[in-house]
């Protein structure tokens, strides 16, 4: 994991001192309380912190969350996507981190296409560089509720300086665009009784393929093959037009635009490059950002 | 079982009310938004136009004709979160109208602002944005203030049933008519408000799936095969999740997604309400819709025979391929096959078969 962390980030953020462990996005992929102790011992080894991740849950995965949180010490730092699952971590004693789903941010990966023609003329709004955080009383609410630090992603956009007062941790290089119930790579194989509903159990196929997801509206520069989407700039392929259901982009291998990534439920983008750099001096120089969870692969 | 109808003007209310609505919910798009935000931002989750009313006079006539009709108005604020200049704007509005005695009820997601609404007196539903999929998260957004919680569109029957089954105390509102997300909405970090960019979740994606052992494509050819069935099947179910255009039934009703034959379950459970979706449909979508709803709630009150209102569901709807397809379902486990007219779907390609 220390590798490939290095490997993102040029090293530039110095050595892991903390274990997440968990998932944030999908209840079928929890770990067992077996798996949570064999992580502990694994960070205590090292003299590292541990965090646990937990998803968005239904009432039936109540009692396997309520196990893992049996599984850790006391006052362990459980980051939650659910409200439920905040309530039951504070009652168990332990941390509650709000989760980057819980903390409401646009993370629309098709932002930063935007311009001045598609908002005719008016500025783009404050609103998209904050998030729930920009709220004096989301603030006062976390307080309350015992949330002592919040998990948020760097949107392709940017974000304005976040307010001081809750530490905060952010994700790199994976940002969450979206996340649901319905999982098209869970219907894999499934008849049609169970394709896209949310599954009551699942065999995880998600732990063996990714879905990169190339759409017209993530290119700027179609050429002449193109023809104009909303006015000068933005552009979708003419066969994109002519035949919207397959095979109407440009050779894949010859595509430069960017692709998304859906791993099970959930779609995330990635940010590389300038991006990722500019991402990461961000939260470096950020008074209230005091640590960067690495992803060295898609958090799922 | 309440039905909760949307409305757009001060018009569409009475025919609304005559159909059948018991609760109504409105969208406040207040003048002065445009230009201070731009057009990049909402005050809601719906843009502006036929979905939401602009001023408080338009409002008070709103709720003028709502009182006269003796159901409440709901007014939501429902966006994910907002900035404290737009929470202030926003809040500013909502005293004025709790004054006036305009709004019965605001849905609200942002935490913050459902405290601060609790605050200056007003009685707060937790819009299904707020996401609440089990008892426990409904415990806490009710602690938190919501007078009423209002659920995931992607739970099944069964577990909205042990989700009210542990907290009996609650006020809770279902989905039954109109629109689905492909996401959990409260879990969904993109915008409808880019112009010319449309919904995200329906874009027509080129998906390229790769094993993640090799980085590489799919090679065996039956794995292969259930892929390109999946992505088919799944273009076919991201069209059934919006308006799909009219029944074959008597009403001719609007085709959207349906929670017509799980409404005697429902009620069954105590939900308190359903809702319509669809602030800024035209007036004859909503008024079929709630004639639909109440067609088959009152059918189900005055017989009990819940497979006969699950048949005059099914007929009233028209669609024997969608109610076939279960893709335009909110709750397909509420389906009887035997009540649906048609056999499966003859239509694309066959799925793949295991060795």
């Amino acid at each position: 994991m220390e590798d490939r962390g290095e490997d993102v980030l040029g090293g530039a953020l110095g050595a892991p001192s903390r274990l997440y462990f968990g998932v944030e996005f999908c209840q079928h992929l929890m770990p067992t309380a077996a798996d949570v102790a064999e992580a502990r011992a694994w960070a205590e080894e090292r003299g590292w912190g541990f965090t646990m991740l937990t998803p968005y849950v239904t009432d039936a995965f109540l009692p396997p969350v309520d196990e893992q949180l049996a599984a850790l010490a006391p006052g362990t730092e459980v980051v939650v996507e659910d409200w439920g699952v905040l309530r039951r971590a504070r009652a168990a004693g332990h941390l509650p981190v709000l989760g980057r789903g819980l903390h409401r941010l646009t993370r629309d990966p098709r932002l930063p296409d935007v311009g001045p023609e598609h908002l005719r003329g008016d500025d783009p709004p404050s609103s998209w560089q904050q998030g729930s955080l920009g709220s004096r009383r989301f603030r006062a609410f976390l307080k309350r509720s015992g949330v002592g630090r919040v998990h948020l992603d760097v949107p392709l956009q940017g974000l304005s300086p976040l307010p001081e007062g809750v530490p905060v941790a952010v994700h790199l290089p994976y940002g969450m665009i979206a996340s649901g119930r319905i999982c098209m790579v869970s219907s894999w194989g499934k008849p049609a009784s169970q394709r896209f509903v949310p599954p009551r159990h699942c065999d995880a196929p998600c732990r063996r393929f990714t879905v990169a997801l190339r759409a017209p509206w993530s290119r700027r520069d179609g050429g002449a093959e193109s023809v104009p989407l909303v006015s000068d700039g933005s552009f979708i392929p003419l066969s994109h037009v002519l035949n919207r259901r397959r095979n109407a982009l440009p050779e894949a291998e010859a595509d430069p635009a960017p692709r998304f990534l859906q791993k099970g439920n959930t779609h995330f983008y990635r940010l590389e490059g300038d991006a990722l750099e500019q991402a990461a001096a961000w939260a470096q120089e950020s008074p209230v950002v005091d640590r960067v969870v690495l992803e060295p692969d898609l958090p799922m | 079982m309440n039905i909760l109808s949307p409305v757009g003007n001060p018009d569409e209310v009475a025919p609304l009310v005559e159909a059948g609505a018991d609760e109504l919910y409105a969208g406040l798009f207040p003048q002065g938004w445009y230009e201070r935000w731009g057009r990049g931002s909402w005050p809601n989750r719906r843009g502006p136009g036929p979905a939401n009313v602009e001023t408080m006079d338009d409002l008070g006539r709103l709720a003028d004709a709502a009182h006269k009709g003796k159901v409440p108005l709901f007014v939501a604020f429902n966006q994910q979160y907002y900035p404290d200049d737009q929470a202030d704007f926003l809040l500013d509005i909502a005293d004025q109208a709790l004054a006036r005695g305009l709004v019965d009820a605001f849905i609200v997601t942002d935490p913050g602002m459902i405290a601060a609404l609790k605050e200056a007196g007003a009685t707060v539903f937790a819009s299904t944005v707020a996401v609440a999929l089990n008892a426990d998260s409904a415990r806490f957004l009710s602690e938190l203030g919501a007078d009423r919680i209002i659920l995931s569109r992607h739970l099944h029957l069964a577990e909205i049933k042990e989700l009210a089954e542990a907290a009996p105390d609650l006020d809770l509102e279902v989905f039954l008519m109109n629109d689905n997300c492909y996401f959990e909405e409260g879990f969904c970090s993109t915008t409808h408000s880019m112009p010319g960019f449309g919904v995200y979740c329906m874009t027509p994606w080129e998906l390229q799936v790769t094993e993640d052992e090799t980085g590489g494509g799919i090679t065996e050819p039956e794995e292969r095969a259930r892929w390109d069935f999946l992505v088919e099947e799944h273009r076919e179910f991201l069209r059934h999740l919006g308006s799909r255009g009219h029944g074959e039934g008597k009403l001719k009703m609007p085709l959207g997604p349906c929670g017509l034959c799980a409404i005697p379950e429902l009620m069954d459970l105590g939900i308190h309400s359903g809702k319509i979706v669809g602030r800024e449909a035209n007036l004859f979508r909503k008024i079929r819709s709630v004639q639909a709803v109440r067609y088959i709630r009152d059918a189900y009150r005055d017989s009990g025979d819940m497979r006969a209102a699950k048949g005059q569901a099914v007929e009233m709807r028209g669609d024997g391929p969608g109610c076939s397809s279960g893709y335009s379902c909110y709750y397909r486990s509420a389906r009887d096959r035997s009540l649906i007219p048609l056999p499966p779907r003859p239509r694309g390609p066959r799925r793949p078969r295991s060795r």
